[in-house]
């Protein structure tokens, strides 16, 4: 180990994408921890998954146009969310089951549009993240999504601890719950959106379920929970990262399996 | 005395299903009302539609003259049933209940110390104070209700709406609880109680309403609790059985089903 961080110590910052890539790593491990909460607690993990997977049709759809693809991926995740609610509602049934229809949906409508559409793009850099892909304006666009994204947090904490703890009495306390929820399926797409390039489509879900997963093996109180999800996120995206640029393997999957060794240590606990 | 809660010709419909039907209703300032029927008589969307939650009605609601849903923040307190909240939920017990502070508290701020004090005392009234600092998870069902019960008044409301409040609860428990409604009319407020006790409710509420998809009955335990109302909501088979007419203390509520 001694060894991979003296050759890490010095290469690393030699790339300016690797600064780039570390930077936009810290900024979405801070905000996919704090929101992770949410998401668990709300039983969206699931969601988190379907929307994440829609993004490749996103991705697929901005090449097809000759447009920036986080467009049209944050427009494409921004509908399926919001279709998914729909189909819900309408259609008479659960959840899992809407985003088990939209989830096999999207995936065949982003086959068909690479097939048709010819598209020539490493699309496996989509789908498991490259530390090479990220830019000084992924950066920036990561960052702006954090400051949005943290000061929402910041602002509205305790409606959404409310909200989450028990909708039906926010709702009878004057809390527009229907707005906070558009509002915070539009951060859940930005925070996928930004996590995209980095650590790839199929791992994303990941990155927003295992943090309160770990953390609530450790404590019973949300506040305690929320600051070990950014621990947990940062310290997994460090190693990640760090085991991958050394090893040359993605760094989206080496950050889950890093996270998920992780989170069963923490099991540990529980069944001693 | 005026009237806390007035409904107009309330009607909803679910799937082409009728699920009320013309509700007319007065409940008086400062009493205790209890609503009684059968599983999937319509009693929780009652108190939904009068909550302000539901979202499709006909009919007119006012709550002190205000008209659904646009009512003013810390208005009402609510319980739920337990079945709509979060029961794993990792929190600490005063911390849930300083959530009944928040529409007084308003965005962007913090609860203060006075919020954190009356939420204590709310916790008091409850008998449960010493489980301040305790983990919401690991407590009982019935520890878990008086949690929420202290949140409901940590809001200071003029009304409170309760939702099958005794679930969970003892014996001794739910006699404690009603006696704790008492005493909250005492201090002004209006209680309006969905429940199943109707064993025991005749001794602490000022009115029944009977309710399966419309009202069958609405007056003084006395007046309501008949074999033949009781018939009526529940159906032929009920049979109701007064276990010790007698007794002065009971009034007209030891009875059973």
């Amino acid at each position: 180990m001694t060894k991979i961080v003296r050759h890490v110590n010095m290469e690393i910052l030699h790339y300016s994408f690797i600064k780039y890539s570390i930077i936009s790593g810290i900024f979405i491990a801070i905000i996919s921890g704090v929101y992770s909460f949410f998401i668990v607690m709300r039983k969206l993990s699931f969601l988190s998954v379907g929307i994440s997977h829609s993004a490749l049709a996103g991705v697929a759809l901005g090449y097809l146009l000759g447009i920036n693809p986080y467009l049209t991926t944050f427009i494409f995740c921004i509908i399926t969310g919001f279709l998914i609610g729909k189909l819900t509602k309408m259609g008479n049934i659960e959840y899992d089951t809407s985003i088990g229809i939209f989830f096999a949906f999207t995936m065949a409508v982003a086959i068909f549009l690479i097939f048709f559409g010819n598209i020539k793009v490493n699309i496996v850099s989509y789908l498991f993240g490259s530390i090479i892909g990220v830019s000084k304006f992924d950066m920036f666009f990561t960052l702006s999504i954090f400051i949005f994204s943290l000061l929402f947090y910041i602002l509205f904490f305790k409606e959404l601890i409310f909200i989450t703890f028990d909708e039906e009495v926010a709702k009878v306390s004057g809390i527009n719950v229907g707005l906070f929820d558009s509002i915070f399926l539009i951060i859940l797409t930005i925070i996928i959106v930004a996590c995209i390039k980095l650590v790839g489509i199929i791992m994303t879900s990941a990155f927003l379920i295992l943090p309160t997963s770990f953390a609530l093996n450790f404590s019973k109180d949300y506040k305690f929970i929320i600051v070990l999800n950014i621990l947990f996120s940062i310290v997994s995206f460090i190693i990640g990262f760090i085991l991958s640029f050394n090893f040359d393997i993605p760094v989206g999957a080496t950050i889950v399996i890093v996270s998920t060794i992780l989170y069963f240590f923490s099991m540990v606990k529980n069944v001693a | 005395m005026s009237n806390a809660i007035e409904i107009k010709s309330l009607s909803i419909k679910f799937n082409k299903k009728i699920i009320l039907d013309n509700i007319n209703l007065q409940i008086k300032e400062n009493s205790i009302t209890a609503i009684i029927g059968p599983n999937g008589s319509g009693k929780t969307t009652f108190i939904r539609a009068i909550l302000g939650l539901q979202p499709k009605y006909s009919g007119q609601v006012k709550i002190f003259n205000y008209i659904s849903p646009d009512y003013p923040k810390g208005l009402i307190g609510y319980l739920p049933q337990k079945n709509v909240y979060n029961l794993k939920f990792p929190s600490k017990v005063i911390d849930i209940v300083v959530m009944g502070r928040y529409p007084q508290i308003g965005f962007f701020k913090l609860p203060s110390k006075n919020d954190i004090k009356i939420a204590e005392k709310c916790l008091d009234r409850v008998g449960i104070l010493s489980y301040v600092n305790d983990y919401f998870q690991d407590l009982s069902a019935g520890l878990k209700q008086r949690v929420l019960i202290a949140r409901a008044l940590a809001v200071e409301p003029k009304l409170l709406i309760f939702d099958e409040p005794s679930t969970g609860l003892d014996i001794i428990s739910q006699q404690e609880f009603y006696n704790l409604l008492i005493d909250l009319k005492k201090e002004g407020l209006t209680i309006v109680v969905v429940t199943h006790d109707i064993g025991i409710i005749s001794k602490y509420v000022d009115s029944i309403i009977g309710l399966n998809k419309k009202i069958h009955f609405y007056g003084t335990p006395e007046d309501s609790m008949t074999q033949k109302n009781l018939e009526n909501i529940f159906g032929k088979d009920f049979s109701f059985i007064i276990h010790d007419k007698n007794c002065e203390t009971c009034k007209y509520g030891n009875t059973s089903l």
